[in-house]
């Protein structure tokens, strides 16, 4: 900070984010912290392979499951067909259309119900109502009122993550410190301003909370419902293979569906880390 | 430049007035101190000329009109915190200048000069959480200032400043308002920090306007030592006490 030059002036230093190594005790180097998550999902696998192969039965009757190398095969087997890519392109137009949907109706919803009192008191009520009544028991209507099942998968999956991302939208939108709003309304800002350049970006790191939580409750109700009255998609086929007694098809299933949950609960996890740089804990997370 | 009046004037939230009865005449172009004790009522004055705060009583006027609400004539300057954290200083400076419509380039070429005005060339991509508390407060004075406000409403600017920053701070206050001319209102409970750059300081007490003082030598440093000033600040003092002793104030809401 040598660049001011007020006379006289001892200028301070800026304030520097606590370090690492004092609030999370030793560092250890990123390869290392790969190499542990890594060994972390080598461990269950091998534990997998361990009570599968070896028949154990302590009750439950891991002699049932496929081992290792029958799961291998069966993945071998989805990976040339054509049919696995389709589902799994189905499936991810519907959770993505769903959640994309949810995300701006329930971002608006949440910023109007936080924002303006009338409109709280339009829509709070309905919101209060709907809400603890799970996605996945909206399948009868949603199959009564949508032309095509399409429709409806996408209308639950979009009721599933509306609520979390409504909820966490306007506590965020309510937790935005006046000051910042007070300091835009004298600079002459109207409403819109104040919207647009305080409560939006104000809010994102609460509305980013919600997006998570959203997409995962996006997966449980998309797969549910495909269970339900799919035709196509990773939840009806994994079904479909219980049916016909595929035992390692409904695991490479739900493996697929653990590893698509965690690449777009992952993808929300980075947009939010982008949009939220300036948060002091962001910084401190740079640095490590 | 802009003149502000306040006759009768009762302020408050829900609940008891905090503050009422106060007139005042500040003339265009002034340096009006505010002093007096914490929770009487200075910040809630300030809030009502800039706008946020409708009166519960009496007129308020901002040159010939009543004050309706906010209006980038009449800018408010915070203790601390106020400038937006995702955006970095440039961009906090920017903002002003975008809600008056000033096109996109101008903007950038305004906001780089104000910077460097305020001693903080070079400093333009931080975010505030990467500045100090003494580099933020200038980054809101050059936000402040680059929306070219015919009034500034200080509220304790420098209030959450170490000594040394906070003396730098006052010596650019004086600086700056040499080149943009406004009147500004400058909330303190430093009254020495009153008698260093105000015209005029006003005692604030919940019943009203307790003393009026005129500053001799307002924004000389040297003649700090001066009999006519140590004069006015006992007076300022005295002022103040009976307001510390026997009327306690009310909390903040």
């Amino acid at each position: 900070m040598t660049t001011l030059t007020l006379a006289g002036t001892a200028e301070e230093a800026p304030a520097r984010p606590i370090t690492a190594t004092a609030r999370h005790g030793r560092r250890y180097p990123t390869w290392l912290r790969w190499l542990v998550r890594a060994g972390s999902l080598a461990t269950a696998l091998t534990l997998y392979q361990w009570v599968t192969a070896a028949d154990i039965n302590l009750g439950v009757r891991f002699d049932r499951l496929p081992t290792l190398a029958e799961l291998g095969e069966s993945l071998g087997h989805h990976l040339a067909s054509g049919q696995y890519y389709l589902d799994i392109t189905q499936s991810l137009i519907r959770i993505l259309t769903g959640f994309a949907l949810a995300s701006v109706v329930g971002v608006a919803c949440g910023v109007a119900v936080a924002r303006s009192r009338v409109l709280a008191d339009l829509l709070q009520p309905l919101f209060e109502v709907v809400r603890p009544i799970p996605a996945i028991a909206l399948v009868p209507v949603a199959i009564l009122v949508f032309p095509t099942n399409e429709q409806g998968i996408v209308f639950i999956t979009f009721t599933a993550a509306f609520f979390p991302i409504l909820v966490s939208t306007r506590h965020a939108v309510g937790a935005v410190p006046t000051v910042w709003e007070d300091a835009v309304r004298t600079m002459g800002g109207g409403r819109l301003r104040v919207l647009a350049s305080v409560v939006l970006p104000g809010s994102l790191p609460g509305v980013f909370s919600g997006l998570s939580v959203g997409m995962g409750v996006s997966w449980i109700c998309v797969i549910s419902a495909e269970m339900i009255s799919g035709d196509f998609g990773i939840g009806y086929r994994t079904w479909q293979s219980y049916t016909i007694v595929d035992y390692p098809g409904v695991l490479v299933g739900m493996a697929t569906i653990g590893v698509l949950g965690w690449a777009t609960a992952g993808a929300v996890e980075l947009a939010g880390r982008r949009a939220t740089r300036w948060l002091p804990a962001r910084a401190r997370e740079r640095q490590r | 430049m802009i003149a502000l009046r306040a006759e009768g004037l009762s302020l408050g939230y829900d609940g008891a007035p905090v503050v009422s009865g106060v007139d005042l005449a500040i003339e265009p172009g002034e340096l009006f101190a505010v002093a007096g004790a914490s929770g009487c009522g200075k910040s809630t004055l300030l809030r009502a000329f800039a706008g946020l705060l409708p009166p519960r009583a009496g007129t308020l006027l901002a040159g010939d009109e009543p004050v309706r609400g906010t209006s980038p004539d009449r800018a408010l300057v915070f203790q601390d915190d106020a400038l937006l954290p995702w955006r970095t200083a440039r961009r906090n400076v920017e903002l002003p200048l975008a809600i008056r419509g000033v096109p996109r380039s101008e903007r950038r070429a305004r906001a780089a000069e104000w910077l460097a005005r305020v001693g903080l060339a070079g400093q333009e991509r931080r975010l505030p959480g990467q500045l100090s508390g003494g580099m933020r407060q200038r980054v809101q004075l050059a936000r402040t200032l680059a929306g070219a406000p015919r009034a500034v409403l200080m509220d304790e600017p420098f209030g959450a400043l170490d000594a040394q920053t906070r003396a730098a701070m006052q010596r650019l206050l004086i600086e700056v308002r040499d080149a943009s001319p406004a009147t500004v209102v400058f909330v303190t409970h430093d009254v020495d920090e009153a008698l260093l750059l105000g015209d005029r300081v006003a005692v604030l007490a919940p019943d009203g306007v307790r003393d009026l003082v005129d500053v001799p030598h307002p924004r000389d440093v040297d003649a700090r030592g001066a009999p006519e000033v140590a004069a006015a600040r006992t007076r300022i003092l005295t002022a103040l006490e009976p307001v510390l002793e026997a009327e306690p104030c009310a909390p903040r809401p």
